[in-house]
């Protein structure tokens, strides 16, 4: 399963309005330098939601038991994002095949 | 970040949960599943409202996070925070009209040196969500990371 997920320039603002996290290395890109980044990265929460969204496609939310990730690499505005799955396992990739989470596991519902 | 606070727990947080917040939610996190976006649809369902997406507790429990995040005897610098882990195991469904209540605890904490020898600190936290029925609706396990010397 490999389907590629574009990431808008504007999602980490988008993001911040809909959970309320604005830290201000999704917001502000001379904060996100300073702490030691190319520019404002996406909320993980942002890329899980993503991710949980792609596994639950158009069925009832229920049907997701307990999903698990470690954010490996920061996700930039503009990244093109790919998941391989390995029956409940996964990985997120960017677009120059870094790891951007790794350790992923869901669990369904029966 | 002054980990010997481990332990703490911070005041409940309520949340009621609106539809206009659970599409807001959803488009942001590319959903297009129609029991978070489709009012119409979710009238021919046993449930009538709109249902939150699981990783909606980002946006209910986050807010009670936000007591951890600025709590100064805590110390943390949140620019230098990283998100470095995160679990969430669900219960009941997350629906528009839910009042969901979220405690947190700081479960654990310790710190490492990196390969240049600079400290990081490590806090791991915990939520636990329940509806007005007192339903779990998801225990979080959160993972932050603070980086010194950057």
């Amino acid at each position: 399963m490999s389907k590629k997920i574009k990431i808008n320039e504007y999602l980490p603002f988008y993001y911040g309005g809909a959970s309320g996290d604005f830290n201000q290395i999704h917001i502000d890109d001379n904060i996100a330098k300073k702490s030691g980044f190319k520019g404002i990265i996406l909320q993980g929460l942002c890329t899980m939601g993503i991710i949980s969204n792609y596994f639950l496609e158009d069925k009832n939310p229920k049907v997701i038991k307990k999903i698990k990730v470690r954010f490996s690499k920061p996700v930039y505005p503009n990244d093109e994002l790919r998941i391989e799955v390995n029956q409940n396992k996964f990985t997120v990739l960017n677009q120059f095949d870094d790891e951007v989470i790794s350790k992923g596991e869901i669990t369904f519902n029966e | 970040m002054d980990l010997s606070l481990v332990g703490k727990k911070y005041p409940i947080f309520i949340y009621e949960v609106g539809s206009e917040k659970i599409i807001e939610y959803a488009k942001a996190t590319l959903s297009k599943n129609p029991y978070s976006l489709n009012r119409i649809f979710v009238e021919t369902t046993r449930y009538k409202k709109l249902i939150a997406p699981p990783t909606f507790v980002a946006t209910y429990a986050f807010k009670a996070l936000r007591y951890v995040f600025d709590d100064k005897d805590l110390g943390m610098y949140v620019p230098n925070v990283m998100h470095a882990e995160q679990t969430f195991e669900f219960g009941e469904i997350v629906k528009s009209g839910d009042v969901i209540s979220t405690k947190v605890e700081l479960k654990n904490g310790f710190t490492k040196e990196n390969k240049n020898g600079n400290k990081i600190d490590f806090l791991v936290v915990i939520s636990e969500s329940k509806n007005q029925r007192k339903q779990i609706v998801c225990n979080g396990r959160w993972v932050l990371v603070e980086k010194y010397n950057v």
